[in-house]
């Protein structure tokens, strides 16, 4: 049988919380459980291991690679097709600084935001647990289960904790 | 001290999804009138725009030489009206200013529209607009290249980036907003706001992950909101024009684009404030804030004023005192009193006054007249050194045209409709945000008073 | 490649060049009599549009040459003070570099080249033109010359389109021909064995074209004078276009 999703809606973080170390407790591993929340919360308050993210040092690294491509494409350009202009030398260092700056930006704020749509693995077309309580501020956990006996097992767990609603989710 | 002033005064999240989100769903018939009136005038200055291509430069005053006037005065205008958005939103984020949330949003759109507005402008004033993209660095089977050592090439670039920027940094944070509408909509708009949230659903990684880009757009877009404002100062500044060949233009041109772009910013939250009715999220609070920061700007933006001003006026050279005089005693000289009164005799010692900073009508009067001063300022920048530069034989006057005073409104209402219609796409008050403002934010008894208190990370 | 990113650049001001010439003017002003004739072979040279009264006093005429007439003195004793002003063909010109489409460059030979084809009427060149002597067209040119004087119009010379800028050239078409000349019989150019148009018509011998690198020719022995000034040379633009000054008359 395919896995199924609990997909448990709280109206509170705190109970949202305690479901989680419910379901911990109860040996459910940590990487099939998530929070879908209106809000980000530090993720910390979870007890779930924090996602990382490498959109900084993406986004300085293609800063980097956008200001070695900026000063090519002026240098580059101006020395395939030297034409000399009121006695600027054809590399001009202070101009093409600037080319240099530019591009690096504009390389640096476009991977960060590919990489970011990369990393939070948008925009996604699969069929993925969500409650519409989400945009209503409702802090939402999702487990992801493989047998019947652990949805059950979830399921209760997560209505122990206080949720208000739990579905159920097939993928 | 001790009084709470700033909000959200912990509302139920569906009162805000229904404050917030209400515009985005309900269409008034004023808002239909606005946008009629603002999309002609729009549609005007485009068939103006079409009118000048067709027939050719000379329905505009320009002439030897006053190559440029009104166009690049307004190119200058806008350019700097677009600073202010990105940029106070990226200072307040990376300050971690609790108070920006109801703000940013709206800040943020003003500068990607202003943006898309004064790139017009280079275009508009093109001799053969067709051929605009001979100045792109793209291939062709000639080899011919653009000339990286052109002002003209680094402002392009610099717009570019700082366009790119601010749209992703305006679009980015929207995305969870995208996913409440896509919530609560119906219809042809779930579909449009579905396919705009991209399949958000707020997991923790998603929010870890936007947190990181939003702080590294902000952290990469502020310089370069600072290099684009130089980089314009840079196409007068780089030139042996007398009193445009100056080093201060740069820092003057960044402060005076912060100054008008802050006066637009409270000019258009006191609008949405009144226009919906969100009197609890936008309060005297934020315009007390956002009029200090005003105050420093048009501080700042004097003492460079100054300095230019008696630089030139002490140093007398032959060259600067000819366009010196007519700008402080010839034909300018109204136009320099004018926006000396408002930008800063008057503008400075009421802006010193907390009472004024909350009061939001004198705030949208004051921001008004800050931006038609501002405007003045880049007419007076532009125009007098160009009307008796080189040999005396070849001095001038410059009267605009119609066509040049239809293409200083084009702007206006392009900008107006342009906002209006994404008022009808995004929530100008960003909902998670204030959201978040909620959760980290308390009230915390102490002694006999409520203060606030703040989660930190 | 240390020339290259050098202050002065590749090609600039002294030293050999490729094409191993250097074109200059010398304006001898002691003897304009200011009577315009430069001005009208130039427009028949070069197929300068016409403008009009109107436009010419708005500032829209075309004159690569124009004589600029200053007063000298206090009335009665006023006295007129004529001025051939073209391009200077700046050695740094200021124009260049600020085109953000190489529409303006510096050639080989020293001219400071337009190309219109390229152009896309920023008029950023103007701006940055000590001189004003850059010419925009402001409108259609063809609908500027009146039904029979569009015949006369010189096949060797491009006719500008609306919304390109355009300036004197030094007469390059005829630079050319007269290469082509000595290429086919096989001999260097000689001094003075063509000129420019309006140096052609000057009857008073005012304007006198050359190659200021050839040390015989008669602008290299007319620059050595002491007469000798150029137009606003504080601001470094290094002009080669010579004027001369001072004397009796």
């Amino acid at each position: 049988m395919a896995d199924v999703y609990v997909v448990a809606a709280f109206c509170e973080v705190d109970a949202a919380a305690d479901g989680i170390k419910r379901l911990l407790a109860a040996d459910f591993p940590a990487r099939n459980i998530d929070v879908l929340t209106g809000v980000p919360y530090p993720p910390e308050i979870w007890g779930l291991p924090a996602p990382r993210s490498n959109i900084r040092k993406i986004a300085a690294l293609f800063f980097v690679i956008g200001a070695a491509c900026g000063f090519t494409v002026a240098s580059g350009t101006g020395w395939l097709y030297p034409l000399p202009t009121g006695a600027k030398a054809i590399i001009s260092l202070p101009a093409y600084g600037i080319i240099t700056y530019e591009f690096a930006t504009i390389f640096g704020v476009f991977a960060a935001a590919i990489a970011t749509l990369l990393e939070a693995r948008l925009p996604t077309m699969k069929n993925l647990p969500y409650h519409p309580r989400v945009s209503e501020g409702w802090p939402t956990v999702t487990v992801r289960c493989a047998d019947s006996q652990n949805i059950d097992g979830a399921e209760s767990l997560l209505r122990l904790a206080g949720a208000q609603d739990v579905l159920r989710h097939a993928v | 001290m001790g009084m709470i002033v700033h909000p959200p005064e912990l509302y139920p999240d569906e009162q805000i999804n229904q404050d917030v989100l209400r515009p985005v769903f309900v269409t008034t018939w004023k808002w239909w009138i606005l946008v009629a009136i603002s999309g002609g005038g729009f549609m005007a200055g485009l068939a103006t725009w079409f009118y000048m291509m067709a027939t050719g430069m000379w329905v505009s005053g320009l002439h030897r030489p006053v190559m440029w006037g009104l166009f690049i005065s307004n190119y200058v205008f806008w350019i700097g009206l677009s600073n202010s958005g990105t940029v106070i939103s990226a200072m307040l984020r990376l300050s971690k200013a609790d108070w920006r949330r109801p703000i940013t949003r709206a800040a943020e759109a003003m500068t990607v529209f202003a943006l898309l507005i004064a790139a017009q402008f280079p275009l508009i004033h093109l001799g053969r607009t067709w051929l605009f993209y001979y100045i792109l660095p793209y291939v062709n089977q000639r080899q011919l290249w653009n000339n990286f050592r052109s002002p003209l090439v680094w402002d392009m670039m610099a717009i570019m980036a700082y366009l790119g920027g601010s749209i992703l940094y305006l679009y980015l944070p929207t995305v969870p907003d995208f996913a409440i509408l896509r919530d609560h909509a119906e219809g042809i708009k779930k579909k449009m706001f579905t396919l705009f949230a991209l399949g958000w659903r707020g997991t923790r990684r998603e929010w870890t992950t936007l947190n990181a880009c939003i702080l590294s757009l902000a952290l990469l877009v502020l310089p370069v909101a600072v290099s684009m404002h130089t980089i314009v100062s840079w196409d007068f500044g780089m030139t042996l024009v007398p009193l445009w060949h100056t080093s201060i233009f740069g820092p003057y041109f960044v402060i005076g684009a912060l100054y008008s772009g802050m006066a637009l910013v409270i000019t258009i939250i006191l609008i949405l404030r009144w226009a919906f009715g969100w009197q609890k999220y936008i309060t005297p609070f934020h315009l007390d804030k956002l009029g200090k920061i005003m105050l420093v700007a048009a501080l700042v933006w004097f003492y460079l004023w100054f300095n230019d001003y008696i630089t030139a006026w002490y140093g007398k050279l032959p060259d600067e005192k000819i366009i010196f005089d007519i700008k402080n005693a010839g034909p300018f000289y109204w136009w320099q009193m004018t926006m000396m009164l408002s930008n800063t005799m008057v503008a400075l010692p009421l802006l010193a006054f907390k009472k004024f900073r909350t009061s939001p009508w004198a705030m949208f009067i004051l921001t008004i007249f800050i931006n038609i001063g501002m405007w003045i300022e880049r007419l007076l920048i532009v125009v007098p050194s160009l009307v008796q530069k080189g040999p005396s034989f070849t001095w001038t006057t410059y009267h605009p045209t119609w066509v040049e005073w239809m293409l200083t409104v084009y702007p206006l209402a392009g900008f107006t409709v342009l906002y209006l219609l994404f008022v009808k796409v995004a929530p100008l008050i960003s909902v998670w945000e204030i959201r978040e403002d909620k959760v980290a934010c308390a009230t915390k008894k102490m002694g006999q008073a409520e203060l606030r208190a703040v989660v930190a990370e | 490649m240390a020339d290259w990113i050098s202050d002065k650049g590749l090609q600039t001001a002294t030293g050999p060049r490729a094409a191993g010439r250097r074109w200059g003017l010398v304006v001898d002003l002691d003897r304009c009599t200011g009577c315009g004739g430069c001005v009208i072979a130039c427009h028949a040279e070069n197929n300068l549009a016409l403008a009009g009264p109107l436009d010419t006093d708005q500032g829209r005429s075309f004159d690569w040459i124009r004589i600029e007439r200053y007063w000298d003195g206090e009335y009665p004793d006023l006295k007129a003070q004529f001025i051939p002003i073209m391009c200077q063909q700046c050695e740094a010109a200021p124009c260049e570099p600020v085109c953000p489409v190489f529409a303006t460059y510096h050639t080989a030979e020293g001219l400071n080249a337009m190309v219109y084809n390229r152009c896309i009427g920023t008029r950023f060149c103007e701006n940055n033109d000590p001189y004003n002597v850059r010419y925009f067209n402001w409108f259609e040119p063809a609908l500027n010359w009146p039904d029979p004087l569009a015949n006369q119009l010189n096949p060797a010379v491009t006719v500008r389109s609306r919304g390109v800028m355009e300036k004197c050239t030094f007469c390059v078409q005829r630079i050319r021909d007269h290469e082509e000349l000595a290429r086919i019989e096989g001999r260097v150019m000689k001094d003075g064995e063509f000129t420019t148009a309006c140096a052609q018509s000057c009857s008073a011998k005012v304007l006198i074209f050359g190659d200021l690198d050839d040390p015989g020719s008669e602008v290299s022995q007319l620059v050595q004078s002491d007469r000798r000034f150029r137009l606003f040379e504080s601001l470094g633009t290094e002009p080669v276009v010579y004027y001369l000054k001072g004397g009796q008359g």
